[in-house]
């Protein structure tokens, strides 16, 4: 963990050395995202609800996936980017040092530019608290910070997973996007909202269900049932298969490169 | 002429080589596709549009999908990293005209890509069963009128994208500026909310700019949610837009190269 936050240090200082490029990064990731708020915002603007949810709650489910989305991508870039690491056949240096293979690959790059974007949602969630009531008391806040957790645990999982790819084939990680980018689209709406298959596939496969629905019905006051603000915790499961796929994959890891 | 259709040519064959990422990309194409027909039918069992119905939205949106690689502001590595690391003084040795280079290379890309990307969906998608497929274009006129304004819209998204590389000139990094270009490009291109679903005030507002132009208007038409007048008004405006893109470019870029600084070494 110490070589961790040393790493991080480091590479944010590297970043803040380039001050143009840094504020232009900023301000680009910072647009996106306030562009798809916008976006939803319109969506409701014209049908006012979804469902029966309404539009400070789903902006509440959009900031939230989006803010552990970027915090995923500001914290786990070197995975991210890891196709590089394996083409350049840097990963022969990483094997050799006496540290966890998997920490120091999510070390190796660290994009801070994505504060902008994580500012950004996390006024978006604020907005949106202050707009919907909640009965809140100290468990309540628990859950709160469980499905924020738990959301960061699923994009850590996929990241990993896409990583690991990288040891099969460089090519054709388009179709890893669909995890990473399709699950935070699909995360930003209650999985209610979805046909079946749909559900399953996001509850049982890749659980953005239990951050972004089960936990959410409770903290709204939608059910009772306080079991359902646990449910975030199961989201560590995920991270089992992903963690395998990562070992099996170094296993498989044969060097490429000079 | 000739010497830009060979490298019309060129680009072409190198895009159509990859073959097992276009694979890829079709699963992607059909899994954002049919989420965003989800989301959109869940939003119209409560309500419906006054703008677009909701058959006329999903026919939207896997064209939208289909020629997706046409109409989105995905830049050319090539030539961006020839302007950043300084590979632009070879091309300023050949005889022949950068901007209108880079404007062929641009479109042989996103042909080559685009349409190979839509073939899948423009055979499966009308297969699906109701509620989920694209329907045929609603009349001749329609489909004539789609064809053109999709022909047009391709060279407008090319000569916005010239827009970028020219401002690379001046920024000389596309870290930051590409992310704001894109999303400016996506956002009023009507990709994170398709245009027909704006408040009106914002509608009249994205179709005075070109991104919406090059990005919605031919899939409107097709659909059939924009009367045929105000489509062949747009159409006008694609073409005037073009001129202008091209024009002004073809100038700056002429003038710009001219105290150009080579990056590298």
């Amino acid at each position: 963990m110490k070589v961790y936050l040393k790493t991080i240090l480091m590479l944010i200082k590297m970043q803040l050395e380039y001050r143009k490029a840094f504020i232009i990064s900023v301000i680009g990731s910072f647009l996106i995202t306030f562009l798809l708020t916008i976006s939803v915002y319109f969506l409701f603007e014209e049908f006012n609800q979804i469902g029966d949810w309404t539009f400070y709650e789903v902006a509440f489910l959009f900031g939230m996936v989006f803010l552990n989305f970027s915090l995923s991508e500001m914290f786990l870039r070197g995975l991210d980017h890891f196709d590089n690491v394996i083409k350049n056949g840097e990963f022969d240096r990483i094997l050799i040092r006496p540290q966890n293979a998997l920490l120091q690959s999510t070390c190796m790059e660290f994009d801070f530019s994505k504060i902008g974007r994580t500012v950004q949602c996390i006024c978006v969630i604020v907005i949106a608290l202050l707009n919907i009531n909640i009965d809140w008391n100290l468990f309540r806040v628990l859950v709160f910070v469980l499905m924020n957790l738990g959301c960061f645990i699923i994009f850590l999982g996929i990241f990993i997973l896409k990583a690991s790819f990288c040891f099969w084939t460089v090519d054709g990680l388009e179709f890893m996007n669909i995890l990473a980018e399709g699950g935070k689209k699909v995360a930003q709406y209650p999985i209610d909202i979805y046909a079946k298959w749909f559900r399953i596939f996001f509850t049982f496969i890749v659980p953005f269900g239990l951050v972004n629905y089960y936990p959410v019905l409770y903290l709204f006051g939608k059910v009772d049932n306080f079991y359902y603000g646990f449910i975030p915790i199961f989201t560590v499961i995920f991270l089992i298969p992903c963690i395998c796929v990562w070992k099996i994959g170094v296993k498989h890891y044969e060097s490429t490169g000079s | 002429m000739k010497k830009y259709l060979s490298f019309f040519k060129l680009r072409l064959n190198v895009a159509l080589q990859y073959r097992a990422a276009a694979i890829g990309g079709m699963f992607t194409q059909f899994f954002w596709a049919i989420m965003q027909i989800l989301i959109f039918q869940a939003f119209y069992r409560v309500v419906t549009s006054n703008n677009i119905s909701l058959e006329q939205l999903i026919s939207y949106v896997w064209l939208k999908q289909a020629f997706y690689s046409i109409i989105s502001a995905s830049s050319d590595s090539d030539i961006k990293t020839m302007i950043e690391k300084g590979n632009i003084s070879y091309e300023l040795c050949r005889p022949v005209n950068i901007y209108w280079m880079w404007f062929f290379k641009t479109l042989a890309n996103k042909i080559a890509g685009g349409f190979l990307k839509s073939i899948p969906i423009l055979i499966i998608a009308p297969l699906l069963p109701l509620g989920l497929s694209l329907q045929p274009p609603v009349g001749f006129m329609a489909f004539i009128l789609f064809i053109i304004s999709l022909m047009l819209a391709i060279c407008l998204m090319a000569a916005i994208m010239n827009v970028f590389y020219i401002s690379l000139f001046y920024t000389m990094s596309s870290k930051g500026t590409n992310s704001i270009f894109y999303a400016i490009v996506e956002f009023f291109g009507g990709t994170f909310v398709p245009i027909a679903l704006m408040p009106s005030f914002w509608q009249s507002f994205c179709y005075i700019l070109p991104f919406s132009l090059a990005a919605d208007l031919p899939f409107r038409i097709y659909s059939g949610s924009m009367a045929m007048n105000s489509a062949i008004g747009y159409i006008g405006m694609q073409i005037v837009w073009l001129l202008f893109l091209t024009i002004t470019g073809t100038i700056i870029t002429n003038n710009r190269l001219k105290k150009v600084v080579i990056q590298g070494g």
